[in-house]
């Protein structure tokens, strides 16, 4: 003769024992429900992935672009070992890479790198001509070309957003005038037989201007 | 019978270790876990060459005041005695288009 599992259930309750079954089964609720108070409610997490991550791959980010010897497949292998070794959780990402330059007298041009998880690194930078000047060199005169440039990096991340960076510019020919006006805008001169001439920021990214 | 009850019971008793140990032992990461996370992300994004000037210790002061240690590549530098640390990690891996991979440490008192 079969039995339903209804059957089964009411036949167990019945027997001598049970309940003892049933209160087992009250204590342990009531203890659950004790624990659950134990502590405040709030979001369990086993590993926080934030903003030390997200600054890491625009570091790794950064460096490709201040020297392409470097490519991002190779650095990112680099950071992922180091942080194997010693115990950094890292997210595993794509990327794609971009570098974007329009010449001429008023121009502008931009490194970018956009990981999958939305964490961007952006260097980008406008110039615009203002005109010539004759610089006295020593008693030789020397005609410049005089431009205005703007010049930032982007730092986005989800944790916080967008970090806007004024990076310092160098010539390390030391042949060019660089002055800071702020906000990010330089005034910017050089030999005007130059069609194009390289700074550098602090990191190493190579800023063209190009006619 | 006797067989029901014990299964019974010991299914009880996995329920509430296991939602025990949830809640008590995997405690999430309390606030300053998330300040320094923050605090050395900026370091990061500040400068490509902290690690490498000497003058990492003096920012990691200036930027996490529970700071206990900073270890730069395996040069210690302790601003106080704490017996309980946390500690940080974060990679540089060069400067200036040059690779000079570099693990700083901080240890944080919690």
């Amino acid at each position: 003769m079969e039995h339903s599992p209804l059957e089964w259930w009411w036949w167990a309750l019945n027997r001598r024992g049970q309940a003892l079954l049933l209160a087992v089964t009250f204590l342990a609720s009531v203890l659950l429900h004790t624990a659950g108070y134990l502590k405040k409610p709030s979001p369990n997490l086993l590993e926080y992935v934030g903003e030390l991550q997200s600054a890491e791959l625009i570091h790794v980010a950064r460096l490709h672009w201040s020297n392409r010897k470097y490519d991002m497949d190779s650095l990112l292998a680099l950071l992922y070992d180091l942080a194997n070794e010693t115990k950094i959780s890292l997210p595993s990402i794509s990327y794609r890479c971009n570098f974007t330059l329009v010449s001429g007298q008023r121009g502008y041009a931009w490194y970018f790198t956009l990981y999958n998880n939305s964490v961007s690194f952006e260097a980008y930078w406008e110039w615009k001509f203002k005109g010539f000047y004759v610089k006295d060199l020593h008693g030789e005169k020397l005609l410049y070309k005089g431009y205005s440039l703007l010049y930032y990096h982007n730092y986005t991340a989800p944790q916080w957003g967008s970090i806007i960076a004024y990076p310092l510019l160098e010539d390390s020919a030391k042949i060019a005038d660089i002055a800071y006006r702020g906000g990010g805008m330089w005034d910017v001169g050089f030999p005007a037989r130059y069609t194009e001439y390289y700074l550098v920021d602090e990191y190493g990214l190579k800023v063209v201007i190009r006619e | 019978m006797r067989a029901l009850e014990a299964i019974a019971i010991s299914v009880v008793f996995i329920i509430f270790s296991a939602y025990f140990h949830a809640t008590i032992i995997h405690n999430p990461p309390s606030l300053h876990v998330y300040s320094v996370n923050r605090a050395l992300a900026w370091l990061l994004l500040r400068s490509d060459s902290l690690p490498y000037t000497g003058r990492l210790a003096e920012y990691v002061a200036e930027v996490v005041p529970s700071a206990v240690y900073v270890d730069n590549g395996g040069l210690v530098t302790y601003f106080r005695n704490s017996s309980r640390v946390y500690s940080f990690r974060v990679i540089w891996l060069g400067y200036n288009g040059t690779l000079s991979p570099r693990v700083v440490v901080v240890g944080v008192e919690p």
